[in-house]
Order: C-alpha cells, then sequence, then structure tokens
C-alpha cells in the first residue's frame, strides 16, 4: 500500500497521456470514460487536464439529475413571468462550446440526457425546440463521464461509450501511487497545432483497423476514433517518434477497454487468424511490392507488446465487458422509467414546476393563483406589462399527477444441476418457454438465473428480448451439484434491484428441492438444505410473488417445504403440463 | 454549423441507402427502420441523404414548413395572417431533419397549449411540436424499439396519414405533417411491437463492414472529411449530384410508371404465399417497386423490381413466434422463388 507498485503505476501513466489526449483537442477526441470512485484520484486527474487546457476553456459540470431545460436552454418561466417578456436560458452545453463538461455519476444518467448529449457530440450543435424558441446553438466540446458504477449492473450507457474515444480506469490506484507529472501546457497548445497537419500513414490506419477486428471491436465509429487519438499521441510524442508506440498507447486506451476477445498470441506464429492472411493476400494483390508482409508483422508485434504490459486482470475486466455488450442495456434501465408526472391515469394535481416534463393544469393554477389577484395587482410587482389580465407567479402553479402501471419483470430461476437434468430439465426448459411466450405478450421483463455446479449465475438481467432469453436458456447445459442457497440469494438480489427500479417482480423457481452444495461450496446434502431454507426464510418478506416448480419424478418434500417457507405456490411438475403450468403462473404471478 | 457527411462517400450499407432513396422517392411508402449494430452510419446517411436533397421554397418562419404553393388552398394560421398584412417571405430551404430524443415528451411531439401565451395574455394558442417541424423532411428516431409505446403509436398514426391531429386541453388543430419516418435500433436490445413493426413500409439490417478493406476505406475518408471538411464536400459533391438528379428525376417520372396486371398479380400471390396480415404488404410492395423502376428510368414495373424490393419490405411483416429463431430473409427468399419465375 505504501509503495507505488508497478500495475498502478502504468495505469496512471496511461491515464496522463489520456488526459494529454484530450486536453490537446477536447471535441475531436469526443471525451473520456473514467471509471473510478470520487477521491483524490480522480480530482488529480480532473485537475491535470484543467491545467493543461487553455485559459479560460469552460469547464462545466453536469449533474446526473439535471434538468433537460438546463441541458439545452430555453425559457426561463419564472423570469419570463416575473418580468413579462420571454427570458431565455443559456444550456450548459451552450454555455461549454469549445470547452469541456463533465458529466458526474454518468451511470446513473437517464437515457434522454444520455440522448441529448450523444447528439450534440454527434452534431457539434444543438437544437432548441423548446418553448417557441428555436434555434440552432454551436456547441463543440468534449465530454468527462465519471463512472462511478460498483458492479457490471452499473455503467455508461453503451450508446455515450461508443462516442466517448478513451477510456481509463482508476480503480486500484491509490494517492500512494500518484507520480509527479511534469506536463507542460505549451507543449500541448504546440500539439495542437501541428494535429490536423499530420497524416496517417496507410498501413497505420491498416493496422489500427485490424486491430479492431481482432479485438473484436467492431463499430466503424470506435475505429474512426481510434484514428484520430492515434494522431494526437504521434505529435505528442514528438517528431523523431515512432508510430508504432503511438499505435501501442492507442491500442491500450481506446480499444482494449472496449475489447470483447483477445487473440491468442502464443499461437500466432503458426496459427494465424484467418482475417490476418486474408489482409496479408488482398494486400499483395493491390500494392505488390512495397508494403506486403510489413503490415501484418506490425500489427503482431504491436499487439502482442501491449498484451504483455496488461495488467493482470484484464481477462477479469474483457469478462464484464462482454457480458455487458451482449446483455447491451442501457443504463440497466430499459423501459422501466416511470414518470409519474407524464402518463398514467390522473390523480390530482399538486405543486409544482411544469418544467420537467410535467403537464400543467391550467384550471387548478388559475385557481390558486384568482385570490392573490388583488394584492398582486397592488404591489405592482410586473408594471412593464399591464395588459397581463391575470397575474400569475411560479408558485401557482399545479401540476397533473398520474399512476401509471408499473413493470412487471419475471425471474426464472433454472435449476439445471445433475439431479434436474436427470429430472426432465428438458421439460422445465420447455415449461418456461412457454411461460416466455406469455411474458412476451404481457411485454413483460424476463430475467433468468440458472444454478449448477458450485454457484448460480446471472444468465440474462431483464430484458424484453425473448429470443435471447430463450437461446441462453437452450444452451445452458446440465450437471453438477445443486445450489439451491446461492441461487435463492442471487434471486434476492434481483428482486431487489428490479424492486429498486420501480417494478412488479414476481419469480417462478424451477428445482427438485435436492440441495447439496452450500454457500462455501462445501457439499453435503443436510446442511445445504438447511441453508436454503433459512434464506428462504428472509425471502418471505420480500415484495415478490414467488412459484417453486418441483421438477423431481415424484413429489418431494423438499421442495414443498421450501415453496412454504417462502410463502410461494408449489406447482409439482408431474401433475401439469406445460401449458397448464403456464397458466398456473400466470394466475399466480400477474 | 459543420456540414454533413455526404451521401455518396458512404461505404457499404446499400441495403439501407437503397431503402432511403425509395422512401425520398415515394414517401408513401411509409418510412424506413433500420436495425442493426451501433456506429453504422444510420444517422450518418439520413443527415446526408436530406443535404442532397433539393431545396424546396418554404415560408420563412413558417413553425409548419409551408409550401408556399399550398398555402394558397389550405394557409396554416401563421401563413395566413403573413399573407394578410402581405409580408409573405418565400425562400428555398433544405429539407428538415428531425431528430426525435428519446426522452421527449408526448407535448413536445404533437404539439400542445403554448404555456406562455396562455398564461400571458390569456390566448388560447397551439404550439406545434417536432412533427410540424419535420413536414415535409425526415424524422429520425434513434433506438425506436426503447421509445415509450405511446409515442410511438401517435407517430406512426400521423406518419401513415400526412395530417396531425391534436384534440387536448381544450385545443383542435390539425395540421399537415407528411415526412419519411426512420427509425432505428438494436434489436438486442428489445423488439418492438409487431403492430408497430407493420407499419414501417420497408426494414432493412445494417451490419457493420467485416473485410478489412472497407474498413480502412471508411475510416480514411472520415479523416480526410474532418480534416478539410469543404474540400471533402465539393470532391463529392458532383457525386451526390448525381443522385440528387437521379432522385429528382425519379419523383417527376414516379406517376408514369407503369404497374402491369401481372405485377401486381405476383405482389398478391407473393404476399399470400408468405401469410402477411392486411393489405399493406402488397400495397408497400407495389410503391416500392414503382419507385424503384423510377429510379431505374424504366416506365414500367416487372418482376425484377419486385424482386429486389421483396425482401425489405416484406421481411418485418412475416407473422412469426417470438421464440422462433430463423431468418424472415430465407422465408422470403423461398416465396420468391416459388412464387415468381
Amino acid at each position: 500500500m505504501n509503495k507505488p507498485d508497478a500495475g498502478a503505476e502504468a495505469l496512471w501513466l496511461d491515464a496522463i497521456l489520456a488526459a494529454e489526449v484530450f486536453a490537446t483537442d477536447p471535441s475531436f477526441v469526443g471525451g473520456v470514460k473514467i471509471r473510478g470512485f470520487p477521491g483524490p484520484v480522480r480530482e488529480t486527474w480532473l485537475q491535470m487536464v484543467q491545467d493543461l487546457l487553455p485559459e479560460n476553456t469552460p469547464w462545466r459540470r453536469i449533474p446526473a439529475h439535471v434538468s433537460e431545460s438546463r441541458l439545452l436552454g430555453g425559457l426561463d418561466l419564472a423570469a419570463t413571468l416575473k418580468y413579462g417578456r420571454p427570458v431565455a436560458e443559456t444550456g450548459i452545453l451552450q454555455e461549454c462550446d469549445n470547452g469541456v463538461s463533465i458529466l458526474a455519476m454518468a451511470e446513473r444518467a437517464n437515457r434522454s440526457i444520455v440522448a441529448h448529449l450523444c447528439s450534440a457530440l454527434d452534431q457539434k450543435s444543438v437544437t432548441l425546440e423548446r418553448e417557441g424558441l428555436r434555434g440552432q446553438a454551436k456547441s463543440s466540446f468534449g465530454l468527462i463521464a465519471l463512472d462511478e458504477g460498483l458492479d457490471q449492473e452499473e455503467y455508461v450507457a453503451t450508446s455515450l461509450q461508443d462516442r466517448l474515444a478513451i477510456s481509463i480506469d482508476l480503480h486500484g490506484i491509490s494517492v500512494n501511487d500518484l507520480l509527479e507529472s511534469n506536463l507542460n501546457p505549451s507543449t500541448i497548445s504546440e500539439a495542437r497545432l501541428k494535429v490536423s497537419n499530420l497524416k496517417v500513414p496507410n498501413e497505420v490506419t491498416r493496422t489500427l483497423c485490424a486491430t479492431c477486428d481482432a479485438l473484436g471491436v467492431e463499430s466503424p465509429r470506435v475505429m474512426i476514433m481510434a484514428h484520430r487519438v492515434v494522431r494526437i499521441i504521434k505529435v505528442l510524442l514528438g517528431d523523431n517518434s515512432d508510430w508504432d508506440n503511438a499505435i501501442a498507447s492507442t491500442i491500450r486506451l481506446v480499444l482494449l477497454p472496449r475489447a470483447l476477445r483477445l487473440p491468442v498470441m502464443d499461437q500466432m506464429e503458426d496459427n494465424q487468424p484467418p482475417e490476418v492472411d486474408q489482409v496479408e493476400q488482398e494486400q499483395q494483390t493491390e500494392t505488390p511490392e512495397d508494403t506486403s508482409g510489413k503490415i501484418e508483422p506490425m500489427q503482431e508485434r504491436i499487439l502482442e507488446s501491449v498484451l504483455a504490459n496488461l495488467p493482470a486482470d484484464i481477462l477479469a475486466r474483457l469478462k464484464v465487458q462482454s457480458a455487458r455488450t451482449t446483455q447491451g442495456r442501457n443504463s440497466g434501465k430499459v423501459g422501466q422509467i416511470r414518470r409519474s408526472f407524464k402518463r398514467g391515469r390522473p390523480m390530482g394535481t399538486m405543486p409544482g414546476d411544469p418544467r420537467r416534463g410535467a403537464r400543467l393544469n391550467l384550471l387548478s393554477t388559475l385557481r390558486a393563483a384568482v385570490p392573490w389577484q388583488k394584492v398582486r395587482a397592488e404591489n405592482n410587482l410586473s408594471t412593464s406589462n399591464t395588459a397581463v389580465k391575470v397575474k400569475i407567479q411560479r408558485e401557482d402553479f399545479r401540476i397533473v399527477r398520474f399512476r401509471e402501471r408499473a413493470d412487471t419483470v419475471t425471474i426464472f430461476v433454472v435449476d439445471a444441476s445433475g439431479s434436474a437434468a436427470l429430472n426432465r430439465l428438458s421439460e422445465a426448459k420447455g415449461a418456461v418457454e412457454l411461460m416466455l411466450a406469455d411474458c412476451y405478450v404481457r411485454r413483460d421483463q424476463v430475467a433468468l438465473i440458472a444454478f449448477r455446479g458450485e454457484s448460480a449465475e446471472l444468465l440474462l438481467p431483464p430484458t424484453r428480448s425473448l429470443l435471447r432469453a430463450k437461446r441462453e436458456l437452450s444452451a445452458l447445459p446440465g450437471g453438477g451439484g445443486t445450489p439451491l442457497s446461492s441461487a435463492l440469494e442471487l434471486t434476492t438480489q434481483m428482486i431487489d434491484r428490479s424492486c429498486r427500479d420501480g417494478a412488479t417482480v414476481g419469480y417462478v423457481i424451477l428445482t427438485d428441492g435436492r440441495a447439496n452444495i452450500s454457500r462455501d461450496g462445501t457439499q453435503g446434502r443436510e446442511q445445504a438444505i438447511e441453508e436454503a431454507l433459512e434464506v428462504a426464510k428472509s425471502m418471505r418478506f420480500l415484495d415478490a410473488r414467488g412459484l417453486v416448480i418441483d421438477t423431481s419424478q415424484r413429489a418431494n418434500r423438499n421442495s414443498e417445504k421450501l415453496a412454504s417457507t417462502l410463502d410461494a405456490v408449489y406447482l409439482p411438475l408431474p401433475h401439469a403440463d406445460a401449458k397448464s403450468l403456464s397458466a398456473a403462473a400466470q394466475a399466480n404471478l400477474a | 454549423m459543420t456540414s454533413p457527411y455526404p451521401f455518396s462517400a458512404i461505404q457499404g450499407q446499400e441495403d439501407m441507402k437503397l431503402a432511403l432513396q425509395l422512401s425520398a422517392i415515394d414517401p408513401s411508402i411509409g418510412g424506413v427502420l433500420v436495425f442493426g449494430d451501433r456506429g453504422t452510419g444510420k444517422s450518418t446517411a439520413i443527415r446526408g441523404l436530406a443535404a442532397l436533397m433539393p431545396k424546396v421554397p418554404m415560408v420563412i418562419g413558417c413553425p409548419y414548413n409551408c409550401d408556399p404553393g399550398v398555402i394558397r388552398s389550405d394557409p396554416c394560421s401563421y401563413c395566413e395572417s403573413l399573407e394578410d398584412e402581405g409580408k409573405l417571405k418565400v425562400k428555398p430551404q433544405q429539407l428538415p431533419v428531425v431528430d426525435l430524443p428519446l426522452g421527449a415528451t408526448e407535448d413536445r411531439v404533437i404539439g400542445a397549449l403554448d404555456l406562455e401565451k396562455a398564461l400571458h395574455q390569456g390566448e388560447k394558442a397551439f404550439e406545434p411540436g417536432l412533427l410540424a417541424r419535420a413536414h415535409r423532411g425526415f424524422l429520425y428516431i434513434d433506438e425506436v424499439n426503447l421509445l415509450e409505446d405511446h409515442l410511438v403509436d401517435a407517430l406512426l398514426d400521423v406518419a401513415a396519414s400526412g395530417e396531425n391531429v391534436v384534440e387536448r386541453e381544450g385545443l383542435s388543430v390539425r395540421h399537415p405533417a407528411k415526412f419519411v419516418l426512420v427509425g432505428s435500433g438494436n434489436p438486442e436490445e428489445g423488439e418492438l411491437r409487431p403492430q408497430l413493426l407493420d407499419r414501417f413500409g420497408l426494414s432493412v439490417d445494417v451490419r457493420t463492414p467485416k473485410d478489412i478493406d472497407t474498413r480502412v476505406k471508411i475510416v480514411q475518408l472520415r479523416d480526410e472529411f474532418e480534416r478539410d471538411t469543404i474540400e471533402f464536400v465539393r470532391t463529392w459533391r458532383r457525386k451526390d449530384g448525381a443522385v440528387r438528379r437521379k432522385i429528382e428525376k425519379a419523383r417527376v417520372a414516379l406517376d408514369e410508371v407503369e404497374v402491369p396486371i401481372d405485377a401486381l398479380e405476383s405482389a398478391a400471390r407473393l404476399c399470400m404465399a408468405l401469410g402477411t396480415d392486411g393489405l399493406r404488404g402488397e400495397l408497400t410492395l407495389v410503391r416500392a417497386s414503382r419507385a424503384l423502376a423510377a429510379f431505374a428510368g424504366k416506365k414500367a414495373v416487372d418482376t425484377q423490381y419486385l424482386r429486389a424490393v421483396a425482401p425489405m419490405v416484406l421481411r418485418h411483416r412475416l407473422r412469426r413466434d417470438p421464440l422462433d429463431e430463423s431468418g424472415s430473409d430465407i422465408r422470403v427468399q423461398r416465396a420468391l422463388e416459388e412464387n415468381l419465375d
């Protein structure tokens, strides 16, 4: 802890490079995503970026709960009413034109904010179309997204991530690891001028594209950004520097954080991936004499050197990354946003600000204003506009409240252990598929948890994509022990999370109840069952309806007991075909 | 304002480009649904296409993008008052491309009571929404599959009828809103309701180009564009111009293109074989193949054009088991082989 360790030092050096690259041309780079908790390390990094930027560069912080009108600008309603003429307010995005904006708690940012940021990053301008104001304002900025996500379930919206070129991770760097950096703003400003004149050689582009391919990075947008970053890094490294170094750094900063797979380097020599072969062939046919054979070793060499210097946990992180992309969800909140001020059944009015998308109830507003008319006329606050018949002030606003039906999430917990496989796992799968089709009709969301061997696994976080649910399910192998208690624990977590998102949750457990693996991974039937019942007791108090489907051949005391402990409905599979099962599920959960 | 990336400089994605051009030729085809990976140039293509389209005369400042040719017969409130005062000014303008942000509220999309005027001048006025702004142009919805259902309903209804009818808060307004609806999204993130799928005229799948050469080319062209936008746009202007002329010619020729009775029959047979619900499939099939024939400079539709547009017209209309993974493209192809010869 006390002396800087080598891994953290390398990470910090990368972070410094990221700061330099970003500061060179924020809007050209697009942005940086920093994963890390608030603290001195992050503050140091931000301070560094700010120091590198030219003086008086706009530097605005966007809070996660920013309102749309604050972000884009619009009519300042309170001021407008007060002065009796339209008063416009400038949005944050407009203010940080040619500067930098920082999105705090980016993983919590709601989708409309993300959508606005994306379109501003794409078009380098914001379009105003609010409250009768219409216009376009230039807004070219670089975005620093502060990602404070704890686990893989919390992360920055993928559409936004796709537009931020660089991604760095400050986890694992402690204050003690920080090195003194001797950065000079003047070198950055020199670099700024040089970048636009630098031309990237053909083979560098080709190497980057091939690397993208090798790492499973598909989006052309990412390639384009990598191309920009490599240019800046080359300039920063100096005129005499090698392109190789620039490429290696680019791969670290831009491509590796998005990598979905790692090429196997050991076998690279004798067992080259087919696409590299193809590159070589195409290269030869195009320009036979000069570049053939040069590209591919270059790519290989660079990749190799980059991979050799990777921090040890990269594979673990890769796994997280790929899990994320297959999830493909947006801020973990697809379809779950419930705005009770926007739609649903109206349930009365309340004082409030109609600016955040809430609907103003004109009648109640006027009614609230009427008693004050005389006083206001005497005070004559709005002298400028005597034509105004009714004087309405901010505190008169009444907005409509709505009650909306919550989303439904159904969590399927499937026992795929050896005993269950014996006991007709395939039939259980069939039943789940049928229930899935039901969920599709009802537009429910579905989550899938499977347990076998040592522990339970979340195969599918809540999603509407039934196709994927089915795919995961049919690919589910059977065999191994029955870690029932850890499955129940994972289910508890899922229920908890979905409830926090405001959904109505139901769960369906398909098991034969023969638990034989405890939480700590030790075997032993009695202990495991006892433990499972223990967890089940605590689940009883969760706000979710449950259904336990017994998949064993003969009705089995264990699952029945589990169901009664859970306070869930018990349904033995032998007595029910898939159809009636699904009907029962619907009756009990809906 | 940065100028958009030239349409003709977009590499690959031929399906998507064709679908967009067809709906630009005949907006009544009913919009395009683009499903596929991120960062594949969906919005770039739409912006590029809108930019190369010929400028059209519009009344300056009119919130409904009024066509001065139409004003005589059916003026909007804004143009009417201007014309009475004789202050109507017309200027050729670029077709609008309106982005529908995900978080947009119903008020902002279809329009609502103008609060400021209501509170201030006690006047009941309508504040036009995004639909009015998109009139005569394109309405682009990214991640349409994540849009709230009730909004998509409203949108598709307007897109189909070409008119926005607002009945709310004591307002009763109708205004023209003819636009090409372009929706995009990633199917991994959730599906679109089948009822809505059917409303889109064409649907295309976009994939990230897999071969290195195309990818290198994409990066290089983009780099050139960023390095010197003006020069880049100038180099591609001729190609963009060629596309524009082709579209313009096709628009004019569209009415002249004949649809022979056996082409109609083939279309009907195809739809029956695939079991598409309703007649929307046939209608779109005929319209799209007519647009394609006009695009190719032909006087009549023949099976070749039907064949070319059938996948994008029918792909999303097949009745489908939500859990069935087998691609609908294969089914369309099979039906094509069986029914067209």
